[in-house]
């Protein structure tokens, strides 16, 4: 297929996975918000500061807005124009991919992604209370239901729908990664109320990535730091687990090749494989006695290069280079 | 719905009177009877936003969010009865064939200049005439793929072409997009029809193109090439890439090594063998031509001329459509084919020619003027409805550059019933016939009929707020 489709494929998945994700986040945040005033950051913070540190965009935001308070971080985070990253820009940059590639995909999916960018687009104007955000949450998630229903249904397994897999699952992993990280170092400098802050924070983050439930019937309602950090990371069937994600990229990658890799794709090869062993063979005691924050620090790092070779490998992105 | 329209001079398509409809409409007509205004309103709204959902959309410039707008588009359908399309059909495959050996021999033997049929001024100072081209083998001597004939009806009915299009006609998508939309919004009008189906087209287009291959492959690649989705026809590429199932790509998509065009993919350069362009000749390869085209590809004409990918509609057939040259298309058809034209032309006068300007000057308040090198509707007088002082401007206009005008009588366009403002008034209409060139030459069964929204107007191009309507052709009666 053309590299400019493939990496238009990419980055959609990656665009509607990102807005996606985010949504969750506000969705939980918007709860805790109410539950758990007590918790409220003493430094004056709002609690929308983790997410906008998420999406690594505080210089960003610092540049838009004078002070950090509900309405700036939440505009920011969902219809911000000037936000790559926020909602409204994901949506609306999936929608470009996808526009540039019709025929190569279902038309019920642009149609779909086109009517998603509208949606999104009637929030622009509207005073964000927290029903209006509950609205867009949702809005959000149903999106991105019927994106990949549509995608299961319809899509062909050939090479298109191998990119959105790889674009969705990179995305998801490398996010994973940072919520991880950036919510497990608020734990660290926390001492008051240890405990019962600890179980609501990390019920928080499973909720914040859809894993609760599944937590749950895992391991019961006992909500253990490291039996999270083990769920959100190893666990070998959870779908947003990181090390899911990455198998699910080798298995994307190795049915492109057919199961051959020849020598243009070896690097590729190489870096997902041994991120795979990493990730199968690592143990979650192991990873927190040494430096958590490193560990993720360097999932990360290895996440991005997987995204550099992958575009070196398939010539994606070549041409705006050009 | 019809209790207050009016039925005024010129031909109504659908009316004879204020209440007898015409044969072909007497079915629709009586369909419509049982429809309220209400009614109405709440279908042309969901038909208005299936195109929004679609995508069919243009964007209103000067606006900073980039609002788009569906397509205007009326449910009145443009009917056409079996032998009055059997006519048509005719005479729009005698005039392509007759444009087609006009532009073999233009770009050969220049036969029809030697004999003084067509003035050779005329074609090699036409900034459309492009010798890059001369004496190129085209496979399959076929210069124009697929060509959009515009028609109008004068005040008696009679079918005249007003247009040839023969580099890259559009709207071929809107026409399967309004008859989806009308059968999925208003499936009750078709029940008393039988219309000729659509469905079958793309098989031709596609056979048309791979004929075309100069390596006469089994399977050869065929991409179109477009200039992106920022282009105002960008979703009629993209439909008609996406129907014929070939790639749909851009300039930078494309390389040439050793004139040879490939494409960029995943996995390496494919070699490509037809690209049916949809970008003007000028951007085509910026080596040749417009040096700052973004849109094409370097090399691309070398590679041609080589025979190694065949280009579809072919370079330089803006020399046969220009508004100047139009007059002669029925010379062509005589001299090449020896026929008299089945369609007529509207008269047309050369203001390049002393006589013949000095009419036209004496008379601008009744007629029409036009540039010829200009499209889309505009630089047009139309003498009748234009102020005094706009006339004047033109005269000095024409006085200046006699050359590059043409004058023809105000035709009075026929009208078709649309549903403006919550009523029914008679709208002018033309239709766009599209002609697919292959082993066999093709009528598109239908066409775009396009509609003059604004009240009295007689410009129908969307950029100037036509609207579409769907074309039936019956397939009995």
């Amino acid at each position: 297929m053309l590299s400019r489709v493939a990496d238009a494929l990419y980055w959609m998945a990656r665009n509607v996975e990102r807005a996606e994700n985010d949504a969750r986040l506000i969705a939980v945040q918007l709860v805790r918000q109410l539950e758990h005033a007590e918790f409220r950051d003493d430094m004056g913070h709002s609690l929308w500061s983790p997410l906008i540190h998420i999406n690594a965009s505080e210089s960003l935001f610092l540049s838009l807005y004078e002070r950090m308070d509900d309405q700036s971080s939440l505009e920011f985070l969902t219809v911000a124009d000037k936000n790559p990253n926020s909602i409204l820009r994901c949506v609306s940059t999936a929608r470009q991919n996808a526009r540039t590639m019709l025929g190569m995909i279902p038309s019920e999916l642009w149609e779909l992604v086109n009517t998603y960018y509208y949606s999104v687009r009637e929030y622009e104007n509207e005073t964000l209370r927290t029903e209006t955000l509950h609205r867009l949450v949702d809005m959000v998630k149903s999106f991105s239901l019927q994106f990949w229903g549509i995608i299961d249904a319809a899509m062909s397994r050939g090479d298109a729908y191998q990119f959105v897999r790889m674009g969705t699952f990179l995305e998801r992993a490398q996010k994973m990664a940072r919520i991880v990280d950036v919510y497990s170092q608020g734990v660290e400098e926390r001492q008051t109320h240890q405990q019962a802050f600890e179980y609501h924070h990390w019920s928080a983050v499973l909720q914040s990535v859809s894993a609760h439930e599944s937590y749950v019937l895992k391991h019961g309602a006992r909500i253990l730091p490291e039996r999270v950090g083990e769920y959100l990371l190893l666990d070998p069937l959870f779908p947003r687990s990181i090390r899911y994600c990455l198998e699910q990229m080798l298995d994307a990658f190795l049915t492109i090749e057919h199961g051959e890799v020849k020598s243009y794709a070896r690097t590729l090869h190489v870096q997902l494989g041994k991120l795979c062993a990493k990730l199968q063979y690592a143990e979650i005691e192991e990873i927190l006695q040494q430096d958590f924050h490193a560990f993720l620090a360097n999932i990360q790092w290895e996440c991005n290069q997987v995204g550099q070779h992958l575009a070196t490998t398939y010539y994606l992105g070549a041409m705006d280079a050009e | 719905m019809f209790e207050n329209y009016v039925v005024d001079s010129g031909y109504d398509e659908m009316m004879r009177g204020a209440d007898s409809p015409r044969d072909a409409y007497v079915r629709l007509h009586r369909t419509l009877a049982d429809f309220s205004e209400p009614e109405l309103h709440t279908r042309y709204r969901m038909a208005q936003s299936i195109f929004l959902r679609q995508g069919i959309t243009f964007t209103v410039y000067h606006d900073e969010r980039g609002t788009e707008r569906p397509m205007p588009f009326d449910f009145i359908p443009k009917i056409i009865p079996a032998a009055e399309w059997e006519h048509i059909e005719r005479g729009l495959v005698q005039r392509v064939k007759a444009l087609n050996a006009f532009l073999e021999d233009v770009y050969n033997d220049q036969e029809i200049l030697y004999e003084g049929v067509v003035p050779r001024d005329l074609i090699v100072t036409s900034e459309y005439f492009c010798p890059q081209v001369a004496h190129v083998a085209i496979p399959r001597r076929n210069h124009i793929f697929m060509s959009g004939i515009d028609l109008i009806r004068n005040e008696t009915g009679e079918y005249h072409v007003l247009e040839d299009n023969l580099r890259n006609p559009s709207g071929m998508a809107y026409v399967y997009q309004n008859r989806y939309v009308m059968r999925k919004v208003f499936p009750e009008f078709f029940r008393d029809y039988s219309v000729r189906s659509l469905a079958t087209y793309f098989t031709d287009l596609l056979s048309a193109l791979q004929q075309l291959d100069p390596h006469e492959r089994q399977n050869p690649t065929v991409v179109l090439l477009t200039p992106g989705m920022y282009n105002s026809a960008y979703f009629d590429h993209s439909f008609l890439a996406q129907q014929m199932g070939i790639e749909l790509v851009e300039g930078r998509d494309l390389v040439v090594v050793d004139r040879v065009v490939y494409m960029k993919t995943s996995h390496g350069l494919q070699e490509v063998d037809v690209i049916y362009r949809r970008i003007d000749d000028a951007f085509l390869d910026p080596l040749e031509f417009r040096s700052d085209s973004l849109l094409g590809v370097p090399g691309l004409m070398d590679a041609y001329r080589a025979g190694n990918v065949a280009i579809a509609n072919g370079l330089g057939n803006g020399v046969a459509d220009d508004k100047a040259v139009y007059a002669y298309v029925p010379d062509m058809i005589r001299y090449y084919l020896g026929e008299q034209p089945i369609l007529p032309n509207v008269p047309t006068y050369h203001l390049s020619n002393p006589e013949e300007r000095e009419f036209v000057l004496s008379r601008l308040p009744e007629l029409v003027v036009k540039q010829t090198d200009s499209s889309g509707g505009y630089n047009m007088l139309i003498g009748p409805q234009a102020q005094e002082m706009e006339i004047e401007h033109f005269r000095k206009r024409i006085l200046g550059a006699p050359h590059k005008f043409v004058a023809q009588p105000t035709v009075q366009l026929s009208k078709v019933p649309t549903f403006v403002g919550g009523g029914m008034r008679g709208c002018h209409v033309d239709l766009r016939a599209f002609v697919i060139q292959g082993e066999h030459t093709t009528v598109f069964g239908g066409g775009l009929a396009r509609v003059a929204m604004k009240d009295g107007s007689l410009i129908v191009n969307s950029s100037q707020g036509g609207g579409a309507k769907d074309t039936w052709v019956l397939v009995d009666g």
